[in-house]
């Protein structure tokens, strides 16, 4: 599924769903309309945006998400590394420890981390 | 239409002065603060809408009529944009053709008037529909605070909305970038910009066709965003001044383009204005006194229009007679008006005539004749265009009947002509002076023919051409003159039913009123006054003066 990045908009947009989901149509506008002040055509055009990158679906007036929020991130995540670092972990591991000191305790989680990736 | 285009077309040439000596002014105040720049604008935008301003001397604008709306209609259109050799060599161009119908300064307006409104709906046109789409681009942002917002979907900031304007922030602006960009934009609100600048659009697209009205809001959206830049650098220091500088250039945008609104960061002049930025310095008290007064005097010079040139009063020519100007003309050696050029009248065949006093005759006769018609002319110039002839003449028609063995004048007219005649003497087309510029009408119609200046004394003829009818009409009914036989012959109570006016009034200051009618007779200038008595009887009189 090729969802692609979420804007700055589109963030605040999918955070309403991820927080509320499932719910109807009509809480979404609502919900919308409060806190983004969108109108009615604006939201369901954002939605139908999202989902057919697959993020969400609206079946018969509810609306669920099929990608969770930390599953989204996380291949985020994932795809940035391939981008950036050629899918190579320990370049993108490198280029973040020369930006900031890890402690000992950060030390010790990524090298557990790096067990279990070799593990798979 | 035309008439409207024709005000604008004038407001424009005028401004478009201004233009030139704001852009000098411009470029002569550059190390003043750009609100000075931003003032001058403003007297653009007065010149730009008010039609008629203050007259006077000191006026440098050469001329706030170039177009004035006579020259429209004349044969002879007289321009006036300020430079003789402009004027004359314009309207040798647009000189017209005495027989056409309208001038060709008159079908140019026309069109114009008609493409001109077309170019403003275009402009008005496009400006809506590119508000609108912007308007749909953004629906998708969220707020930030108060009244910014941020969006995906659009790539510089911008300020939109007259009368709850928002700032629009692109989601990729850093933390610094948006103080920066926030504060420039609230300069822009606090200086009412998102009303100045629709409104120099809308100015724009009113004169639409003048090329220095569009280099003058070019100038102008450049100044506003100058002016906005000076307002939020004025309290930074150096370091500050140059994150400011670096803002701006990543927001810079890659086209050109100009809008009515929304403002945007990065619209316009981007370099010059980080050039601007980094050099900044605050302007001096003194330089500020110097720009306001730069301003001022560009008001008085350029706001105010030239006084009208003076007129030379016209010479009325009905009031002066042949009589007068040789009496003048033996008073004092050197005469003061020139001599004038008596007319030569000129033959024409017999049918022509005859088609020149039917026509003189359907102008002069009312609807209800009761005595007889007498016509006389005297043609002034005969021209033959193609199977036409064209005749300029002068002629008097008099309706007179008998009465009393006297004339009554029922009706009178004397009056210059040109008509059209075609092979067959019919007349298909007819010309009359103007009434109130007779002499001018005249002068212009015949102004290339050699008796231009001798047909404008046509009234001079007057008497002698109504003189002539009473004449004619004398031997045509034999009549010598009123005596008092002669109202013994008539029947008095008939006279006083059939009369057109009834009085009642007290005729003879007796205290008593009477009901009378009374006749004016001309050969004898006498009234014949016929008063119901009392007792029912008619009584006849003769006077000397009206009743």
């Amino acid at each position: 599924m090729n969802e692609g990045r979420l804007g700055l908009v589109e963030a605040r947009f999918a955070d309403m769903i991820w927080d509320h989901e499932p719910l109807s149509t009509q809480e979404l506008v609502k919900l919308c309309q409060e806190h983004l002040q969108w109108k009615r055509t604006t939201t369901y055009t954002v939605l139908k945006r999202l989902s057919e990158r697959g993020l969400f679906c609206n079946e018969g007036g509810t609306v669920r998400a099929l990608v969770s929020r930390e599953e989204f991130y996380a291949r985020q995540s994932e795809k940035f590394i391939e981008e950036t670092f050629a899918g190579s972990l320990p370049a993108f591991l490198t280029a973040f420890a020369s930006r900031k000191k890890l402690t000992q305790k950060e030390i010790e989680e990524i090298r557990k981390m790096i067990e279990a990736y070799k593990g798979e | 239409m035309s008439t409207a285009f024709l005000t604008i077309l004038n407001m424009s040439i005028a401004a478009g002065w201004l233009v030139l000596a704001v852009v000098l002014m411009r470029f002569v105040l550059k190390k003043a603060p750009k609100t000075i720049a931003c003032l001058l604008w403003a007297l653009v935008a007065v010149r730009l809408c008010l039609p008629f301003t203050l007259e006077s001397p000191v006026s440098l604008i050469p001329s706030a009529q170039t177009v004035p709306p006579s020259a429209v209609t004349n044969i002879t259109p007289h321009l006036e944009s300020g430079f003789e050799s402009v004027d004359r060599f314009l309207e040798s161009t647009i000189a017209a053709d005495p027989l056409a119908s309208a001038t060709p300064l008159q079908i140019f307006t026309e069109i114009a008037g008609w493409v001109w409104l077309i170019g403003i709906i275009g402009m008005l046109g496009y400006a809506m529909i590119s508000t609108l789409v912007l308007r749909r681009r953004i629906r998708e942002s969220v707020p930030l605070r108060e009244n910014i917002m941020q969006c995906d979907r659009i790539d510089t900031p911008f300020l939109l909305g007259l009368f709850a304007p928002r700032i629009y922030l692109p989601s990729s602006v850093t933390q610094e970038q948006m103080e920066h960009i926030l504060a420039h934009e609230q300069a822009h609100i606090a200086r009412k910009d998102h009303w100045w600048k629709p409104l120099g659009f809308l100015l724009l697209a009113l004169h639409w066709f003048n090329p220095l009205i569009w280099l003058g809001y070019v100038l102008l959206c450049r100044d506003i965003e100058w002016a906005c830049d000076e307002r939020v650098i004025d309290r930074m220091d150096g370091s500050q001044r140059q994150a400011y500088s670096e803002t701006l250039l990543s927001c810079s945008m890659p086209r050109r383009v100009i809008s009515a609104c929304p403002i945007a960061f990065g619209e316009v002049g981007v370099k010059d204005r980080i050039k601007s930025v980094l050099h900044y310095k605050k302007p001096t008290f003194w330089l500020i006194l110097v720009g306001v007064i730069a301003v001022i005097l560009m008001a008085v010079f350029f706001l105010t229009s030239p006084e009208a040139g003076e007129e030379l009063p016209d010479i009325p020519v009905t009031e002066v007679t042949w009589s007068d100007i040789r009496a003048s003309q033996s008073a004092s050696s050197t005469p003061t008006k020139p001599d004038k050029v008596p007319i030569e009248f000129i033959e024409v065949d017999a049918a022509l005539d005859a088609a020149i006093s039917r026509e003189f005759k359907s102008w002069g006769t009312r609807e209800h004749v009761k005595g007889t018609i007498f016509e006389h002319h005297g043609v002034i110039c005969v021209d033959k265009k193609g199977a036409n002839t064209v005749v300029y003449a002068i002629g008097a028609v008099a309706e007179y009947s008998e009465l009393a063995n006297d004339l009554q004048l029922n009706n009178s007219s004397f009056r210059f002509m040109g008509m059209t005649l075609n092979s067959a003497y019919q007349v298909i087309d007819n010309w009359h002076p103007l009434e109130g510029a007779i002499e001018e009408s005249i002068r212009d119609m015949l102004s290339d023919t050699p008796v231009a200046a001798s047909a404008v004394n046509y009234k001079d003829h007057k008497e002698e051409y109504l003189g002539i009818l009473q004449q004619q009409a004398q031997s045509y009914y034999g009549v010598t003159g009123v005596t008092a036989n002669d109202l013994a012959k008539l029947d008095a109570e008939q006279l006083y039913r059939n009369a057109p006016v009834h009085v009642t009034d007290d005729i003879d200051d007796d205290g008593v009123i009477e009901e009378y009618t009374y006749f004016g007779l001309s050969l004898s200038q006498k009234y014949l006054v016929c008063i119901k008595q009392a007792d029912g009887s008619y009584t006849l009189t003769l006077q000397n003066n009206r009743p």
